[in-house]
């Protein structure tokens, strides 16, 4: 939320800022007035280069794409922290550890042997001659231009391709084999920071500004759309550089957001987006919850997945649709839990809610009710925190360290027989009371959902009250509270942050404040429409907005003024 | 006695380390449980020579003359937050507390030993958590780089045993001519370095360092893979133990914490490595028995103190089972024979938690205790009573011993120069 006023410290830190850029000069004032940058960008600095940590995801879909779908991908990726409560953004300030890299090396050996295997070798290398003992050049040489270009993406220079030639040939020769040389190449291209990290080039356009290179904005709207590489038509406008022209990239962008293909970038975000990531490690408790098995687990990932795409790409609903949709998708592992026949045993089936079941909408889906319980047992705190700082983009302060929760969860207490009632219990203490009456009444409303995201109607023969107030709106049930919640007015401007966020995976500066505002609006006007959005995003000037590399002094300066900004 | 004062005898055991090499190497490790003890119910004292434990260290009878007990050390956090079973553990290992949540200032202190004594092993570290969480690692090289740990037996088993351990000796040693020519590859993609430098501002350039560092360390594992090891008698590979299930179950997190540590030990033994790290409970303990709906952390908070005994009795359950699994740990190592004497011996393991009473994310007095010798440089036996010291004393004090070249430790009223002297040999 923007803030009326400044601070005389934020004054004092532009004034400085001010005085910094007149001592250093023209590099900074270069810097600070975007080089030149489109006249739709807002005032602010560029943000500079990015250096993104590959995700898993992104890693399995570029190596399945370029590589074959039938290149198994075994091993344990390092997975970026979340910064803002987005790994987008972790992934930008993050490293890869010793044993990480020990892990990414021994896929890449996995993936490289398999890439070059007979059975692969003519559609990976293609050559078109048996070169499997002797060095052939051309091959040799046609394979790393071209697998280079798309591993490392961007084009090989004639020295780097040079380079690849000599151990190619050298290892041919001490190996007795061109395959294996060919394998050590793949496997060289895998073990690459440029593979492992999506690192930006930039280069000066013919009036001077510094801009990303058509291969990384290719790669920058791929991994966004797509949560992959580009295909091989978006490849061609960035190998002639046709996707600089504006007609160009529109056509692209409208291609892609029209494409199959869109389904897996949203799925990506939505697992960012929810923290869908954590059913990779959710356990629940098995003599509780006999019914919640890892493949439930799985299931129920998919499951939120399936429900998102299918309302807000398929039939193209108002993203405040999903807090009210009845309509889903069914395994039979997820059948047992919510007691639903499903008569496939290996397929997904749509299930639509009846109109008296209580279930619909988002949050009552086990992908969240399981996901935000502890092993054994449901939380309103927990649900009632990950609807306010998931869903609506509002923080909830951490627990105090010296308190006092023993009422809370005394489960046999005869007094406070449901969490409603300890939980009450609970807020009569100040310390606890602030925050507790800002998550919990969200939370309750959930009750009917056990820590498996099983339906039920009572806690310890006491009928379960789901009722309360959402920020002056009461409800009295599940249905009602997801109502509030869908016409909330920090729910969709909280999409639109996520979605910038996760689209451009840096901390929003100034120039990104203002963008947001921008798409919020349009997102509103467009009835809510995902696809609108995506689009929006990706044709946006900030979206490939790129200054020069900061050298040291000049991020100290940079970091003042939007410190100064700070409003 | 003062960092200088304990420079004296430093040198006799980085020189047993590093040249002597028909003794041992000395080993650096630290082991971890989430949410400490019940005061009163853990600490002992020392009557006649002898520990005299309490209910809660009782299980570590057994292996009772291995350890120091290093009591009354504090998390000084100068004003910032207590971040609830965070703040403890980041002081502790990094001597510094942190200003927010999860967000460690510096690298923590295992990763200078673990630089400074591993350089010419296979592995850099091996690091392993008996929860199967990989989030479930508190040792870090920077804010954005944490060590990644196993999370699996089989994992760890394929890690120190699969492909590109050997035992082969004796001129039967043959080189495999791949990973001879994965060197030249791996250098080949180091030398991309400055051209991509370029391309970055200063904070990238920091985060692309770390990545060559990382490369750097595979590189190595090749040389020394191409090159005739040279295996003690009491190094084989051990079976395979195959899958096994892994989670916060106490039951299955003991059975997953002894076959790793008996991966662990055997890989120390054949000199794979010379620093670990090994979790058994996480930091806000998740361990939990099936079929019961709270853990221990929320047993911590939600458990009434029972007004008879005076206190939390499922919550003290959960103490026990981390010290049985820190029992088992010590003695895994303290039958591994290793020279004259055990591998133990040659071993300095650090074990911490997160807090010490948990019920209120306590900081002061956090539990710790050292097993093993070090080669001779520490004995064994003492319980230190520190009445509020800075817990970085005892970070300084493993640096030290283990030669990283640090007189001073430790951020803010934390920063010290006072050496843990009394378990010095």
């Amino acid at each position: 939320m923007p803030h009326a006023f400044k601070t005389n410290s934020e004054k004092a830190a532009k004034a400085l800022v001010r005085k910094s850029l007149t001592l250093l000069g023209s590099v900074a004032l270069i810097i600070l007035s975007g080089c030149g940058q489109s006249s739709k960008i807002g005032d602010g600095p560029l943000p500079p280069p990015q250096m993104k940590l590959i995700s898993e995801s992104q890693y399995r879909n570029t190596v399945s794409d370029l590589l074959g779908q039938d290149i198994k991908v075994v091993g344990r990726f390092e997975h970026a922290p979340e910064v803002e409560g987005m790994a987008a953004l972790g992934a930008t300030e993050v490293s890869i550890s010793s044993r990480g890299y020990e892990r990414y090396y021994a896929m890449a050996t996995q993936i490289a042997a398999q890439a070059t295997s007979d059975g692969n070798w003519d559609r990976i290398i293609d050559c078109s001659k048996d070169s499997s003992a002797q060095f052939d050049v051309e091959c040799a040489k046609n394979a790393i231009n071209n697998l280079g270009e798309k591993l490392l993406r961007r084009p090989l220079s004639n020295e780097e391709v040079q380079g690849w030639l000599s151990l190619a040939e050298a290892s041919t020769q001490e190996l007795g084999s061109f395959q294996d040389a060919m394998t050590l190449v793949v496997e060289g291209f895998l073990a690459s920071p440029e593979f492992l990290f999506l690192i930006d080039h930039t280069e000066t356009d013919e009036k001077g500004n510094v801009r990303l290179t058509a291969h990384a904005k290719a790669h920058r709207l791929s991994y966004f759309l797509w949560n992959s590489v580009p295909d091989e038509e978006l490849l061609a406008q960035a190998q002639s550089g046709a996707l600089h022209d504006k007609k160009v990239l529109q056509e692209q962008v409208a291609r892609m957001i029209s494409s199959e293909k869109l389904e897996v970038g949203v799925e990506a975000f939505f697992e960012d987006f929810l923290d869908l990531d954590a059913f990779d490690t959710l356990n629940k408790d098995k003599l509780i919850y006999p019914a919640f098995n890892k493949q439930v687990a799985v299931d129920a990932k998919k499951q939120v997945q399936k429900f998102l795409t299918y309302h807000l790409l398929e039939k193209e609903a108002p993203y405040s649709s999903i807090f009210t949709a009845k309509e889903t998708f069914m395994t039979r592992p997820l059948g047992m839990l919510y007691r639903v026949p499903v008569s496939s045993r290996e397929q997904w089936e749509k299930y639509t809610f009846s109109e008296s079941d209580p279930r619909a909408g988002l949050l009552s889906h086990v992908g969240f009710t399981a996901l935000h319980s502890h092993p054994g047992r449901s939380s309103a705190t927990l649900r009632g925190i990950a609807v306010r700082e998931l869903l609506l983009c509002q923080p909830v302060a951490p627990a105090p360290a010296a308190v006092n929760f023993t009422v809370v969860q005394e489960t046999d207490n005869p007094d406070f027989k449901t969490a409603r009632a300890r939980l009450t219990q609970h807020r009569t203490d100040d310390a606890c009371r602030s925050c507790h009456e800002f998550i919990d009444p969200i939370g309750l409303a959930l009750e009917n959902f056990d820590g498996a995201g099983q339906f039920r109607i009572a806690e310890n023969g006491e009928a379960i009250d789901a009722s309360g107030v959402l920020d002056a709106n009461e409800f009295s049930n599940l249905e009602e509270m997801q109502f509030s919640l869908a016409e909330h007015p920090a729910t969709a401007p909280c999409l639109v942050e996520k979605m910038q966020k996760f689209a451009i995976g840096r901390k929003p500066g100034q120039i990104d404040r203002a963008w947001r505002i921008r798409l919020e609006k349009k997102f509103s006007k467009k009835k809510q429409n995902l696809r609108a959005l995506l689009s929006d995003v990706a044709l946006s000037e900030e979206f490939f907005a790129v200054a020069a590399p900061k050298t040291s002094t000049e991020t100290q300066t940079v970091n003042l003024e939007e410190q100064g900004n700070k409003s | 006695m003062h960092g200088s004062a304990l420079a004296v005898g430093l040198p006799w055991l980085e020189a047993m380390a590093e040249t002597t090499s028909a003794r041992p190497p000395v080993r650096f490790g630290t082991w971890f449980w989430g949410c400490g003890v019940t005061p009163g119910r853990w600490d002992p004292i020392v009557e006649d020579g002898q520990f005299v434990l309490k209910p809660e260290s009782a299980p570590l009878e057994r292996i009772k003359q291995h350890l120091n007990f290093l009591t009354g050390f504090d998390a000084i956090l100068d004003g910032k937050p207590n971040h609830v079973h965070v703040s403890g553990t980041f002081s502790l290992r990094s001597g510094i507390a942190p200003q927010n949540f999860g967000v460690i200032e510096g690298p923590t202190f295992e990763t200078t030993i673990a630089d400074k004594i591993g350089a010419r092993t296979r592995f850099r570290t091996i690091d392993f958590a008996a929860t199967g969480n990989p989030a479930d690692s508190y040792s870090y090289r920077s804010a954005r780089v944490r060590n990644a740990p196993e999370t699996s037996a089989e994992a760890l088993y394929q890690r120190l045993f699969g492909a590109g351990f050997s035992t082969a000796g004796g001129g039967e040693f043959v080189p495999d001519p791949h990973d001879l020519r994965r060197r030249s590859v791996l250098s080949f993609v180091s030398d991309q370095r400055k051209s991509l430098e370029q391309r970055l501002g200063s904070e990238d350039k920091q985060r692309l360092d770390q990545y060559f560092t990382s490369v750097r360390e595979v590189e190595q594992q090749l040389e020394l893979q191409t090159s005739e090891p040279t295996v003690s008698a009491n190094c084989y590979a051990p079976e395979n133990p195959g899958e096994m299930a892994a989670n916060y179950d106490v039951a299955n997190v003991n059975a997953n914490h002894r076959v790793m540590t008996k991966l662990l030990a055997m890989a120390l033994a054949c000199d794979q490595s010379r620093s670990f790290n090994v979790l058994f409970s996480n930091s806000a303990s998740s361990l939990h028995r099936s079929g019961e709906a709270s853990s221990h952390h929320l047993y911590t908070h939600e458990e009434f103190t029972d007004s008879d005994l005076g206190y939390q009795v499922e919550t003290s359950k959960f103490v026990v089972e981390n010290m049985k699994g820190w029992s088992d740990f010590v003695e895994i190592l303290a039958n591994t024979p290793e020279g004259d004497g055990t591998l133990l011996d040659n071993c300095l393991v650090l074990a911490h938690s997160d807090t010490s009473w948990a019920k209120i994310h306590a900081v002061q007095g956090l539990p710790m205790m050292t097993a093993g010798k070090a080669g001779g440089a520490v004995r064994n036996g003492q319980v230190i009573s520190a009445n509020g010291d800075p817990i970085t004393r005892v970070g300084l004090t493993m640096q030290q011993l283990f030669g990283v070249p640090v007189t001073s430790w430790g951020q803010g009223s934390m920063e010290t120069d006072t050496p843990v002297s009394q378990i010095l040999a």
